[in-house]
């Protein structure tokens, strides 16, 4: 390794270099633990693909990351390839070239979902995937080899599969996974089996494959650096000072020598389940012994998975209408059929059906960790916490989300802005001493035509004056010849008297 | 059975002596206290019958409210006529035990309320203005199920209609910063009233 020479200002220490011997391997029954081996299946045309396109259309079309005329083209079908376009041409040049050029803007949002989808799909291979977007999976299948007949029966079926489901795709096999992303993204597609290849077979790869950012792929330019080969022949110290620390550690993760930690998939728990009516029914009240049918399952399931909800949805098909959807949210994650059940019924109370019901569904929110507490026998009486929520949900299941709430003070010297709206059940800290306050305030002040009977005051009240509504007042307590107490309080600027609250 | 057992089977006759069993909640006022036999029904309905507003009929809970937030029961007001202002209600309970809840209508207000005092709230306020008798009689009754207070604030021309309450009350201020309290039906006791000095504006 070259020795640098002493730099007059600081270095990051270089990561160091960790050459572990091979980890001797647990056996058992004498069986050794496959090796990890890593696909990568990376789909470079995943924006056209997500947009409902086929990469190897004869058409021309491209997927530009924005309309902006400037912005560069990022998916090319094979057509748009056949006409001459490339991806470094901008969205002008290229509708410029070809004529009847099919442009077409990229959805984020639909290529997370085909990729969400792919997941799903690769749960037949492995159990161990994990994604790096915007358009790779790694398939951890050391341990499906067998199963599938060996490195190329998998590889080779992996490929056919994704072909048939219309996707242009690299997969790319190594003993890492990062080494597996950089190969699939280089189109390197010969697996690499033994670690002693890698430093070998990444070197030869171009440097577009670490999809580096724009500044980082001018700067190796300037070196004159194309392959990881040259790039990583360059000083360590030297290189992770231009480019942080971040790309030598991906380089030691692509060779092994530092392990690399990945999130892996977990599949989204959820419950649909659907009744069909023996007979279309209209009335709310005769559909409850259907829809309690549907919760049962739905604790049923959520008690095997020890699992709770806190949103769901009831769709009631009809005849010829559109089906009429309810959802529901818990304030806290709950399994409990009696509360989910009296959850449902005072919310259809208040439904009026378009028309007969033909079929209910009942579909849950992701299932959570389960939070209420366990059944016991000792506990008669449940906490007031949980009261308190059950009343909550019951009260805005019938009426409305923002028809309950709890009030907190806030610290503001303008009285009209000391009080807000709060979720139920929140605590607020303010204890701070001030002159009486009255009970009811009103929304908007109200003028008062002449002075009233004044009892204790005045409070002056300057605030606001870094805002638009900035007030000066002098607030007294006040009484009507009745005996009602007021807060009043007259106007700096106007000297007018307005009513603001009344002592209740 | 004869007809005296018939009679006193009938479930709308109460005996005098038995109305006065149960548990009381100070007032924290101790002329009412007096006069209610220890304090306010720890259950039931109680009508509060005043003319304006800020004549003090509100403030004459607070002690009660602060009991129920110390024994961690939930408050609710149910349309109230006004925005409680956060700041004063500080004084009253600790802010996380008052609920407040807005209904459209009258028959969600009633049903709003109901479902409170059933859910075993400490006191539910509530503001409803059309009251039939039989409404009357379902928050007496929603009230004494669920253990819990339902006051119900009227103005002073809803006394003529007869009430189920175990309490009903007129709240009138007096010159000097009290009030005169007017117990016009308190049960097993009769009607009288008591003026209140100074600290019922609190």
């Amino acid at each position: 390794m070259p020795q640098s020479l002493p730099l007059p200002f600081p270095v990051p220490p270089s990561p160091p270099v960790v050459r572990p011997a091979p980890p001797a391997r647990p056996r058992s029954r004498g069986k050794s633990v496959p090796a990890a081996l890593w696909a990568a299946v990376h789909l470079p045309a995943l924006p056209l693909e997500a947009l409902g396109e086929y990469a190897d259309t004869a058409c021309p079309v491209a997927v530009i990351e924005n309309d902006n005329p400037r912005a560069p083209l990022i998916a090319l079908s094979a057509g748009a390839h056949a006409a001459g376009l490339r991806p470094e041409m901008t969205a002008g040049v290229a509708a410029a070239r070809v004529a009847g050029l099919d442009l077409r803007v990229r959805d984020p949002a639909r290529e997370a979902a085909l990729l969400d989808r792919l997941v799903r799909w690769s749960q037949d291979f492995t159990s161990v995937v994990s994604t790096e977007p915007p358009a790779t999976l790694l398939l951890e299948i050391g341990g499906s080899l067998k199963l599938f007949g060996g490195i190329e029966a998998l590889q080779g079926r992996l490929r056919t599969q994704l072909k048939a489901r219309g996707h242009v795709a690299m997969v790319a096999l190594a003993p890492t996974p990062r080494a597996a992303l950089w190969l699939a993204r280089a189109g390197a597609e010969t697996p690499i089996i033994d670690r002693q290849d890698l430093a070998a077979q990444l070197g030869a790869l171009p440097l577009a494959a670490l999809e580096l950012p724009e500044r980082a792929v001018r700067d190796f330019e300037r070196l004159g650096v194309r392959t990881l080969r040259e790039a990583f022949r360059l000083p360590r110290d030297g290189l992770a000072r231009r480019f942080d620390g971040a790309l030598l550690r991906d380089w030691d993760r692509a060779l092994g020598h530092l392990p690399e930690a990945r999130r892996h998939w977990r599949a989204d728990h959820e419950f649909t389940a659907a009744r069909e009516l023996p007979i279309a029914l209209r009335e709310t009240g005769r559909l409850d012994i259907f829809i309690d049918d549907l919760l049962t399952e739905l604790v049923a399931a959520l008690r095997h998975h020890d699992a709770g909800i806190d949103n769901l949805a009831l769709m009631f098909e009809h005849v010829r209408l559109k089906p009429t959807q309810i959802e529901m949210r818990l304030l806290t994650v709950s399994r409990d059929l009696q509360h989910l059940k009296r959850l449902t019924r005072t919310r259809l109370e208040r439904l009026r059906l378009p028309a007969a019901v033909t079929t209910i569904t009942l579909l849950s929110g992701p299932f959570k960790p389960n939070t209420s507490r366990t059944a016991s026998l000792l506990e008669a009486q449940p906490a007031p916490s949980a009261e308190r929520t059950t009343l909550v949900e019951t009260l805005r299941a019938r009426l409305g989300p923002d028809a309950v709430c709890s009030l907190a003070a806030v610290a503001d010297p303008r009285p009209e802005k000391a009080s807000r709206r709060a979720e139920p059940g929140t605590t607020t800290s303010i204890q701070q001493q001030q002159p009486p306050r009255p009970v009811w305030l009103l929304d908007t002040p109200q003028p008062l035509r002449r002075q009233p009977e004044l009892m204790q005051g005045p409070e002056r009240i300057e605030a606001g004056w870094w805002s638009e509504n900035a007030i000066g007042r002098d607030y007294y307590i006040a009484r009507t010849p009745a005996g009602t107490r007021l807060w009043v309080y007259r106007e700096h600027d106007s000297r007018r008297w307005f009513l603001h609250g009344y002592f209740a | 059975m004869s007809s005296l057992e018939t009679l006193l089977a009938r479930p709308d006759i109460r005996y005098g002596s038995t109305a006065d069993r149960g548990e009381k909640q100070s007032t924290g006022f101790a002329a009412l206290d007096a006069c209610l036999g220890g304090g306010w029904p720890s259950r039931g309905l109680i009508e509060v019958l005043h003319e304006e507003h800020g004549g003090g009929e509100l403030s004459l809970f607070a002690p009660l409210c602060r009991a129920l937030a110390a024994a961690e029961r939930q408050i609710v007001c149910v349309d109230p006529p006004f925005l409680p202002y956060a700041p004063a209600l500080t004084r009253w309970s600790p802010p996380d035990q008052l609920m407040l809840v807005e209904a459209q209508t009258d028959a969600d207000s009633l049903w709003a309320t109901e479902t409170c005092l059933r859910a075993g709230c400490g006191a539910v306020l509530c503001w409803l203005i059309r009251l039939t008798n039989r409404a009357l009689r379902r928050l007496q009754l929603a009230a004494e199920e669920g253990n819990a207070l339902a006051l119900l604030f009227r103005p002073m021309r809803a006394s003529a209609q007869p009430s189920p309450a175990v309490l009903r009350l007129a709240v009138q201020p007096r010159p000097d910063a009290g009030v005169t309290v007017n117990l016009l039906k308190c049960r097993g006791r009769p009607p009288r009233s008591v003026h209140l000095s100074d600290p019922v504006f609190a």
